[in-house]
């Protein structure tokens, strides 16, 4: 328990430093290989945890803000590799949000809690991978969406130096959105396909109207129904970046938002108490 | 209604306008539901949503994905095709992208070679070897196909399930006998065409887990037992023509199969795992505790001896049981209520008693019996210890563990399997694999030129191509 705190507060503090290293220095690939420090310790306290708890951290809010937090920072990095220099822009909109995450899974209980029967199956353990890997680049296309619309309000005007050099050009940071919401439309499909086949085998039936299904479905419907919009609508650009902050919307609800439901109205299996006792 | 009406009807249904109301619709109904969700319980949700404004969205969506596919299929087909005569000025003209490369001629070998490296086919002329065509991902477009397809292979699926699927329950003590008789069930809801399954298997062992012998299950499975088809039919007949009581806290035959070679088919089924056993799919999805009832008259005769099966779980609850009439012995009659709670660990907190755990370290039931409305006994009592009230004798000489086994047998699965990967397969196949196009050309005077066609991402392949043609001219190609 101790290791893992400690290595999830040096991977906390190298992000910080990223972020610092992106602001600050020109040359990328020191925040490169900060980030990729960083996500290395993140990599350990998770697999100390998973050693502790003898299974995948992937339940109740912390473990996913463990998961989400690292499947962002994961991306980030491979932005770097991309030829479309938008690995700084990543690291300064997306990785604060990362750290967001881990900090918000930390006001949950850390405890070790041992899984209820219904968890313990791979079909989960993947069902939740797959969660996380749409998770990831749909909060990328978030972040890409929130600085195209930033700098369409200041209507290409952007006399901060800092800001005018890492950002990409428009249309190029509109086709990255769109590449990161194909790619999370795509895990977000195997997640539900997984979550289907499970439901099956535990309830009988393949769907169930639970809450959580019913909010993954309208994150499907709106990625689809963007996608289609895109497509065929030539919805581009500033359309296309307020569809996207509406589609992270859905996003937050049906991955953040549902501990908050009724207790009992969900059977996917959620923390329930804050460490501060609140509901 | 005249043709051009019936001609727009038919091309709005097949429209994406149309598409795009029904993801609307769609999302507002799944609300809808989702904001049902947080207030009744889940059956009552699945229950609005067969109302009929679903089925009408129901069958609009596959309506349009079906006529979609119909109307579509020529364009995907033509988007597959390889272009006839690539370095025409038709076709050239298709190409969005055009850089002019400032390298040599002989250029075009070394590009082919570097193609190669990254999948591309290459059509080159082979006299003039004055262009070089290659194409990747060709038949990403039948991507589409599939995924739109993959929803017909669902909606088959569905429709066989809503026919023939059965879904049912039944209760079972460990050594209990499962033959898939209708009247083993304690819950059934078949579809309109299906019957009980031929499944048929023994139940051995239920064994839970609990977490530091708390309220918290880490493990349910039960083992049981497949092979009984040597006996099966003699079984069955000898079951249909036994006039059973049908009451559901009893159970009066317990068999244990003894053949060593049994063991060799036990398999073991948990709640979140399903078995497949015969035609159906088990699954073990609750349990219970089922104490052997022995009542015995002064003289020490047996009179009455079987299982109930009780809701005792968890421990300290209570549940009720009342001799039943088919049981009335020699014209006896009982007319006693006996309420029984059962405690697995059993101690004492304040003079009353208490279960220190989940786990059976010590056994105790706690018994009170009414005749009446006049209790004639109340207390507590150990396995095999008799109390006698009345001129009866009683004791609980045995434990079993009960199980609640869920039977499904869902022909339409398959086709919902099929279905899902074809949705997924359909998806990777066009998002990441799309079709991307380079095209060389050398004209007369020796100049070359840089293509490319894409379906997705212009502006990202554009950097793309630049980058390549920058290699080009800087001959690192």
């Amino acid at each position: 328990m101790f290791f893992e705190q400690l290595f999830l507060f040096i991977a906390i503090l190298l992000y910080f430093f990223a972020i610092f290293f992106a602001i600050k220095i020109k040359k990328a690939v020191y925040c490169r290989y900060i980030l990729l420090t960083g996500i290395l310790s993140q990599l350990t306290a998770i697999i100390i945890r998973w050693i502790d708890i003898g299974h995948p951290p992937i339940f109740g809010t912390y473990e996913a803000a463990l998961q989400g937090s690292f499947f962002m920072a994961l991306f980030i990095l491979f932005s770097y590799k991309s030829i479309y220099e938008h690995f700084k822009a990543m690291v300064i909109t997306a990785l604060p949000l990362t750290i967001l995450i881990i900090f918000y899974g930390l006001a949950f209980n850390t405890e070790r809690i041992p899984l209820t029967i219904s968890e313990l199956n791979l079909w989960v353990d993947f069902h939740a991978l797959f969660a996380w890997l749409a998770f990831g680049p749909l909060t990328l296309a978030f972040c890409l969406s929130a600085i195209l619309l930033y700098k369409e309000r200041k209507n290409g005007r952007i006399k901060n130096n800092l800001l005018s050099a890492i950002l990409p050009q428009n249309d190029i940071i509109d086709e990255l959105s769109f590449r990161y919401i194909n790619f999370g439309f795509i895990n977000h499909t195997i997640m539900f396909a997984m979550g289907c086949y499970y439901s099956s085998i535990l309830q009988g039936t393949w769907w169930d109207w639970d809450p959580v299904e019913s909010t993954s479905l309208i994150t499907w419907l709106c990625i689809a129904l963007y996608i289609h919009m895109r497509l065929f609508y030539n919805w581009k650009e500033k359309k296309a970046a307020w569809f996207m902050v509406f589609i992270f919307f859905t996003i937050l609800i049906s991955y953040w938002g549902l501990i908050y439901l009724p207790q009992g109205s969900t059977f996917h299996i959620f923390d329930l108490e804050y460490k501060g006792g609140h509901g | 209604m005249n043709k051009e009406s019936i001609q727009n009807i038919w091309n709005f249904l097949g429209s994406r306008n149309l598409s795009v109301i029904i993801f609307i619709v769609s999302m507002t109904y799944s609300f809808i539901l989702f904001m049902f969700a947080l207030v009744v319980p889940t059956w009552w949700v699945n229950t609005i949503a067969k109302l009929v404004p679903f089925h009408i969205l129901y069958m609009l969506f596959f309506l349009n994905i079906t006529l979609c596919i119909i109307r579509w299929w020529p364009v995907i087909k033509s988007q597959c095709k390889l272009p006839a005569n690539p370095q025409s000025k038709e076709e050239t003209d298709k190409f969005k992208l055009k850089i002019t490369l400032s390298a040599k001629s002989n250029a075009i070998q070394k590009i082919q070679e570097f193609l190669k490296t990254k999948g591309f086919q290459i059509y080159i002329s082979e006299q003039t070897n004055k262009f070089l065509y290659s194409i990747k991902g060709r038949f990403s477009a039948m991507g589409t196909l599939l995924f739109h397809l993959s929803f017909l292979f669902l909606l088959f699926g569905v429709i066989i399930n809503l026919l023939f699927r059965f879904e049912g329950t039944a209760i079972l003590i460990e050594g209990q006998k499962f033959y898939g008789l209708r009247n083993q069930y304690k819950n059934i809801s078949p579809s309109f065409l299906s019957s009980p399954p031929k499944t048929t298997f023994q139940v051995d062992k239920i064994n839970p887990a609990f977490w530091e012998g708390k309220m918290l299950f880490t493990s349910l499975e039960a083992a049981i037992f497949q092979d009984m088809k040597i006996t099966q039919e003699n079984e069955i007949k000898k079951k249909e023509n036994e006039n059973e009581s049908t009451t559901e806290k009893i159970i009066q035959e317990t068999e244990i199969i003894q053949e060593s070679n049994q063991e060799t088919l036990r398999k073991l089924i948990t709640l979140s795992t399903a078995e497949k056993i015969d035609e159906a799919m088990v699954t073990l999805t609750g349990f219970g505790y089922a104490p052997e009832f022995t009542l015995k008259n002064l003289n020490d005769e047996i009179l009455i001896e079987h299982y109930l099966i009780l809701n005792i779980f968890a421990p300290g609850s209570t549940d009720t049981y009342s001799i039943p009439t088919p049981l009335y012995k020699g014209g006896y009659d009982y007319p006693y209520t006996f309420f029984i709670s059962f405690y697995a660990d059993y101690a004492e907190k304040d003079g009353k008693p208490v279960s220190k755990s989940m786990d059976t370290n010590n056994i105790a039931y706690g018994l009170k019996i009414v005749r009446g409305s006049y209790p004639v006994f109340e207390g507590i009592l150990k396995p095999n210890q008799w109390i006698e009230f009345d001129d009866l004798k009683l004791s609980f000489t045995d434990l079993k563990r009960w199980g609640n086994f869920r039977i499904v047998r869902a022909p339409g699965r398959i086709f919902i399997w099929l279905g899902l990967i074809l949705m997924i397969a359909g998806l990777i196949y066009r998002l990441c694999f799309y079709r991307k196009e380079i095209l060389f050309i050398e004209d007369d005077n020796g100049k070359l030129y840089l293509y490319g066609k894409f379906h997705y991402y212009q502006n990202l392949n554009k950097i793309w191509l630049e980058n390549l043609a920058k290699k080009i001219n800087e001959g690192l190609i």
